[in-house]
């Protein structure tokens, strides 16, 4: 039913792919990250959001066909469905039924609660396709409600030394689960422009009740007291900062769990992750309880031998496995 | 153990030195006495000796988390530090009972020469009960230095603000007698105590690299003494009523190795002598390479003593009949050494007068086996550490020498993950040969570039060396190279710091061993 092309993860019966690394016919796109949703497809098929996120992506002009979760549609002899894969907004599990087999590919995905997407769930299937971004036993990721705690003490903190707040975080998916789980009566919070574009369609959505302003000068000097701004990585030390004046900075991702990393950065790190943990994706490997687990990013080949050795058949897609950039 | 794992996690958390010691400060001011001395002892870089080996410890974790050992193997790997790897194995686990810190540590010294078994269960018995980032601090108690980005000099500023001793005192009252008990803690901190100087050496004046153009800093240039930069140990030497001690730049006592030194001491004046010991023979210095082979031996043979005979050159005189000279000026120090005779010289000034000259002696500095010249302004006192302006040293250009990439392995601590290590070849006919191994010089654009093209052409695996496909070339310098069996190439290099990437270089083009033989002298 599936099988591994240079263009990506394939379907004969149904003549589509899956996040293709190379322009194709038909392309079935999990959620809107750069690493996902790429140029050059004929047809995009999509969840109605990742549809709007890739417009504004990619460009008005490709061909989208939205499919709203839990809708089966058919593609060839395939029968697909979207699940919710909890990653960012409109992320998606592929799931594909055809020969009385089914399969799961799971994107990205999230476990823990996150009120600005649809949370993920799953289901049986013989073939689990899945990422393993953090397939290590170390990763255990903390309780969200402790790490927006400590935020909100950094916050508290730098307020008191008179100091803008900067969290470093993707413009798509972590800025805005920030958004939402800050205290808007502690202080004024801003974002950067490529966050903004973002919101509005978490906004449309109901899942941002409030989208803060664009950080500006004027907005900067209306502050009573010091704000948060937050803004991609790729402004880390960039000039556009400077007109924050005085700042305390902190890097929020997964990969803070490691202090070599934090020291590397040479910031502060909160532990805040959109894919799922070491037990995340065991427990998903346990309920979804397949046949055979390809694994794809990450720590691939390591996920994969551990699930041999505790009795589920898993390979690794290694040499598919591409730089992630989100 | 709670507050001193949360200290640790804090100060790795705060990037400005400043912040870090506020943060240690306010651990000393809150800390139980017991545990201070413990704590601080872990900070200021020193261990308790391995409890146990590392790879031992992550076997115990796995058969703790019920996970296999080449799990908690691969894990390390990719993150870099083996307590860490464990603490988090465990997740987020929270502490049944507190625990003190000397508690903890009293148990481990008494167990420390029990069998394996005892030792195992003991650990078990604290990973099952401490939280994630206490087994964190456990472990580092354990085995290995704690990394915390404060360096020794800064834990002593923040112990200073809390007891009131300054900060340069408490460094030299460290030296040669510090032990993590609460009496020596006491001493170490006491404001009324007066000093014994015993026979602890001076903390050293370390001389900073000279920017260029040179010009700019040491115009006029007679302000300065101008001195060759030996390439051998730099070391002070002790002589008082209480006794004699030969101390290394890095503060240990290495009195045994050079028993020579020690036992002719007698014949200086009272004093403490800073100055370079070097291997040496008929007038000349021996390459390093044979002060090394001394250095490295635990019990030297009378043999070792005839075929390496070692002689310390003195160039500035600290304290001299118990009176410290260190705030005179260095004219003033040096007019201190006279009148001494063998295995003692005098490391002479050199008679340059203008920076063409300065330029000549440095560059041709390799052929007279030295490293090059050291700078001092002829009005200054003997400061502590590396303080920029009153003391340069300007070396020789290193050899240089292009090489090829053939095996990787991933750093550790702050650049763990990340491919670094390297294990770099020449080509000899068509086969490339391992000349020597680098992990610094690169900028951090540098690594994440040479990483992303490491990690697309690894090949097999020796444990955690990666094989890599010889496709990326390195310019390599170095201070020297010698005859040596540690790599295959059979050549040693002094040293080796990578320059740059040379993305724009095929391999090809890359060095021979018949050229870096042509180095060779």
């Amino acid at each position: 039913m599936l099988s591994v092309t240079p263009n990506g993860l394939y379907c004969k019966e149904g003549d589509f792919y899956i996040d293709p690394y190379h322009p194709v016919d038909t392309a079935i796109i999990t959620h809107g990250h750069a690493d996902h949703a790429r140029w050059g497809m004929n047809h995009y098929i999509a969840t109605p959001i990742t549809c709007d996120i890739m417009k504004i992506r990619l460009g008005k002009e490709i061909h989208t066909i939205p499919q709203p979760y839990h809708s089966p549609f058919k593609l060839g002899n395939a029968t697909l469905q979207f699940l919710p894969a909890g990653h960012i907004l409109g992320s998606a599990q592929v799931l594909i039924e055809c020969n009385n087999q089914r399969a799961i590919i799971t994107g990205d995905f999230k476990i823990d609660p996150d009120p600005t997407v649809d949370s993920f769930e799953t289901t049986s299937a013989d073939i689990l396709v899945m990422e393993t971004t953090f397939g290590l036993p170390i990763y255990h990721w903390p309780d969200p409600k402790t790490i927006f705690n400590d935020i909100h003490l950094f916050w508290k903190r730098n307020q008191s030394e008179k100091k803008a707040t900067v969290l470093y975080a993707y413009s798509l998916g972590k800025a805005q689960r920030l958004i939402a789980g800050l205290d808007p009566s502690q202080g004024p919070i801003a974002v950067h422009s490529a966050i903004d574009k973002m919101n509005q369609i978490y906004k449309n959505d109901n899942k941002l009740l409030n989208t803060p302003p664009v950080v500006s000068k004027a907005i900067i000097d209306s502050w009573d007291r010091p704000g948060i701004v937050i803004t991609p990585p790729a402004t880390i030390d960039s000039k556009w900062l400077k007109q924050l004046g005085a700042y305390r900075e902190a890097y929020v991702s997964g990969w803070m769990m490691s202090k070599g990393q934090i020291r590397r950065r040479n910031m502060r790190g909160f532990v805040l992750s959109d894919h799922a943990d070491w037990p995340g994706l065991l427990e998903t490997v346990r309920t979804v309880s397949p046949q055979q687990v390809w694994t794809m990013h990450g720590y691939t080949d390591i996920f994969a031998r551990y699930l041999n050795e505790i009795g589920v058949s898993a390979s690794p897609l290694g040499a598919l496995q591409m730089e992630r950039t989100e | 153990m709670k507050r001193f794992s949360q200290t640790l996690i804090n100060c790795i958390q705060e990037t400005k030195t400043k912040e870090k010691i506020k943060v240690l400060a306010h651990y000393f001011k809150d800390e139980k006495q017991e545990n201070i001395p413990i704590a601080f002892h872990l900070l200021i870089g020193e261990n308790f000796g391995r409890f146990c080996s590392a790879k031992l410890l992550r076997e115990w974790c796995a058969d703790l988390c019920n996970l296999p050992s080449w799990l908690i193997d691969e894990s390390y790997e990719a993150l870099g530090d083996n307590s860490e790897t464990i603490s988090l194995c465990f997740g987020n686990k929270i502490r049944i009972h507190p625990v003190e810190l000397h508690t903890i540590c009293h148990e481990m010294v008494q167990l420390k020469k029990e069998e394996t078994d005892r030792k195992k269960k003991w650990i078990i018995h604290y990973w099952s009960t401490l939280s994630s980032d206490e087994i964190y601090a456990f472990n580092k108690m354990l085995g290995g230095g704690i990394r915390i980005g404060a360096s020794k000099k800064n834990v002593l500023k923040a112990l200073s603000s809390v007891c009131g001793v300054d900060a340069d005192i408490l460094e030299h009252r460290l030296l040669g007698n510090w032990n993590p008990t609460l009496d020596c803690y006491t001493q170490l901190i006491d404001p009324s105590k007066k000093d014994e100087r015993g026979v602890r050496p001076y903390p050293f004046f370390l001389a900073s690299p000279v920017d260029s153009p040179i010009e700019d800093t040491l115009s006029p240039i007679d302000d300065w003494i101008i001195e060759p930069k030996w390439d051998g140990i730099r070391a002070q030497l002790v002589n008082r009523t209480e006794g004699v001690a030969l101390w290394s730049r890095g503060n240990e006592l290495i009195s045994e190795q050079f028993p020579e030194i020690v036992s002719a001491a007698h014949t200086l004046p009272f004093g403490v002598y800073d100055g370079e010991i070097l291997a040496w023979k008929e007038d000349q210095p021996l390459p390093f390479s044979y002060l090394q082979k001394r250095l490295n031996r635990k019990k030297l043979t009378q043999k070792m003593l005839l075929d390496i005979p070692c002689k310390m050159k003195l160039y500035d005189c600290l304290e001299k009949d118990s009176k410290d000279y260190r705030a005179h000026s260095i004219e003033d120090r040096q007019s201190q050494l006279q009148a001494f005779s063998d295995p003692f010289l005098l490391s002479s000034p050199l008679s340059i007068s203008t920076f063409s000259e300065l330029n000549h002696y440095v560059a041709a500095a390799r052929d007279n086996q030295i490293e090059g010249v050291i700078l001092k302004r002829r009005q200054s006192s003997y400061q502590a550490g590396r303080v920029r302006g009153d003391w340069w040293k300007l070396k020789v250009a290193p050899l240089c020498l292009d090489v090829v990439i053939m095996y990787a392995q991933r750093g550790r601590g702050i650049r763990s993950g990340l491919f670094t290590d390297y294990t770099f070849g020449v080509w000899k006919d068509n086969e490339l040969v391992p000349i020597g191994k680098a992990y610094s010089g690169l900028t951090n654009e540098e690594i994440k570039t040479a990483n992303k093209i490491i990690k697309a052409n690894l090949t097999d695996k020796f444990g955690p060396v990666r094989g890599v496909t010889p496709c990326i070339v390195l310019e390599v310098a170095f201070d020297a190279i010698h005859a040596s069996s540690r790599h295959k190439a059979g050549l040693a290099l002094r040293f080796p710091r990578i320059n740059r990437l040379r993305l724009d270089k095929p391999i090809e083009e890359a060095n021979t061993l018949e050229d870096a033989l042509a180095l060779c002298k």
